[in-house]
């Protein structure tokens, strides 16, 4: 049976994960980089885990699993090696009606969660249903070498305009060929570069004066010098 | 009178439009307010030749090919310095200028033909028949030159590189408003110029349809004009698709104004003017 594919809007919605290992830690950072509000529950934690618990958005219980923890919950992943405590914490869930995610046991699963590269706000998700992880990966890292930092500037500058120019109250009609026009025209090449003169040039010569990286408050190579600083 | 004015007239468009090309070429803001400034000068006396013609041959001036470019030229020049007060388009002068020259050089070296004085040149509803159309064909003149212009800067668009070409060209959603705004103008004004004509036909020869080769062309670009307005209000066809369809509409006014005046006989062609009857009574 095929997945459904959907982009969740977790922020400021409680999450239940059970589970206190290197895994729950993992599945910790991604919830809460996504604004979740995460009921942790588990009797221990190892040092990664015990750091990110002690952030805000985070309701740590320190104990075993209760079937009335997936209360109020919108999501539900276990992500422990017990077998029968993830059967309890899936069981639970179901009955509560909510979705579920037990990690690397795709039969107790009702969602599952891809393989993910972001760039600013463009999402690529990869999924081979469960079939191979492996595989999955190694289409990540393709994907992670084919779309680079520069669709984050890219992006962000297409947003800028698109508000910039909605706002001017135009009707949709007329304002659809140009942002076709923005996306067909040599804009990712010139951002790829980080030539900004470039971008101003195509900027203009498709929407007109007023639409400058300046003027909309962008600038090149923020996420490629994020990247750098992290590393 | 009138034909000096004509003169001083095309020495004020060559001038204005050599500085817009200058303007074109070295990007000066100052040669750009120059050369439309001396347009505007060239348009000024441009009406005045044609007010003169009209006191002096006591009809429109609108009775022979030659005097039709030379109407048609003021038109276009008319429809540029007008559009251009709202919606700055600053190459405009560069191109129409030469455009305007070309056409008053072509109305001085045809053949002048000495002026009918029918009737029908002064019935008011010939006068706003042929000053709605001629003004219609100026607007759509310069849909078809927006048109053109989008699909060159599209294509530079889409180049690998950014050439000169892509710097001077105005912005595709500029283009877009200007070939909106003149074509929405242009159709309005030559509806009211195929109704008054109609009307004036149903007065002096007794039908508002004959089946003249120059109605039907017209009808034909009406319709295609109709179809453009359609597909771009409705259907939203901007952009490419509808610039290239305001091209090919284009190309049926031309054969409309200058095929069926010449080529095909009827009583919209030049040669029959002369038997064109007044208001019966």
């Amino acid at each position: 049976m095929p997945f459904y594919p959907a982009l969740l809007d977790l922020s400021g919605r409680l999450v239940l994960l059970v589970g206190g290992g290197r895994v729950a830690a993992r599945k910790l950072a991604s919830l809460l980089e996504a604004g979740a509000r995460v009921r942790l529950v588990t009797p221990a934690l190892c040092q990664e885990a015990r750091e990110l618990a002690g952030l805000e958005g985070v309701e740590l219980i320190e104990r075993g699993f209760e079937p009335g923890d997936v209360e109020g919950a919108w999501l539900v992943i276990s992500a422990t090696d017990d077998e029968d405590l993830n059967r309890s914490v899936a069981v639970a869930a179901e009955a509560a009606r909510v979705f579920v995610n037990v990690v690397d046991v795709p039969p107790m699963c009702s969602f599952i969660v891809p393989a993910v590269v972001r760039r600013g706000e463009l999402t690529l998700a990869v999924s081979t249903g469960g079939a191979s992880p492996a595989a999955a990966r190694r289409l990540r890292q393709g994907l992670q070498a084919q779309f680079g930092p520069e669709w984050a500037d890219y992006l962000a500058i297409l947003r800028a305009a698109r508000q910039k120019l909605t706002a001017q109250g135009r009707p949709a009609a007329e304002n659809r060929p140009l942002f076709y026009q923005l996306v067909d025209s040599q804009l990712m090449e010139r951002v790829r570069a980080g030539d900004a003169a470039g971008v101003d040039e195509v900027m203009r010569a498709v929407l007109g004066p007023g639409f400058t990286l300046k003027e909309l408050g962008q600038s090149l190579g923020r996420d490629a010098a994020r990247e750098r600083e992290g590393a | 009178m009138s034909t000096t004015l004509h003169w001083i007239t095309l020495i004020a468009y060559v001038v204005g439009s050599l500085i817009s090309l200058g303007f074109l070429i070295r990007q000066r803001q100052g040669l750009y307010r120059m050369g439309l400034a001396l347009l505007w000068v060239g348009f000024g006396l441009h009406t005045l030749a044609l007010a003169a013609a009209w006191v002096e041959g006591g009809v429109l001036p609108a009775t022979s090919l030659r005097q039709s470019l030379d109407v048609f030229s003021w038109a276009l020049m008319g429809a540029v310095l007008v559009v251009n007060l709202s919606l700055e388009v600053k190459i405009l002068g560069a191109l129409v200028g030469p455009i305007c020259v070309l056409l008053m050089l072509a109305a001085s070296v045809l053949p002048a033909v000495p002026v009918v004085k029918t009737a029908a040149f002064k019935s008011a509803w010939v006068i706003v028949h042929v000053v709605s159309i001629m003004a219609g064909y100026g607007l759509l003149a310069l849909t078809c030159l927006g048109g053109v212009l989008y699909l060159a800067q599209d294509r530079a668009l889409r180049a690998k590189t950014m050439g000169p070409v892509f710097k001077r060209l105005p912005s595709l959603s500029r283009l877009d408003s200007l070939s909106q705004s003149s074509l929405l103008a242009g159709f309005l004004l030559m509806t009211i110029g195929l109704i008054s004509g109609a009307v004036y036909a149903q007065m002096a020869l007794g039908s508002y349809w004959r089946w003249d080769p120059k109605e039907v062309w017209a009808l034909i670009t009406w319709l295609l004009y109709a179809a453009l307005l359609h597909t771009r209000l409705v259907q939203g066809w901007r952009g490419r698709r509808g610039a290239w369809l305001s091209v090919a509409a284009f190309a049926a006014l031309v054969v409309t104004f200058l095929g069926a005046g010449l080529l095909m006989p009827g009583y919209h062609s030049f040669s029959s003017m002369a038997d064109l009857g007044g208001p019966r009574p």
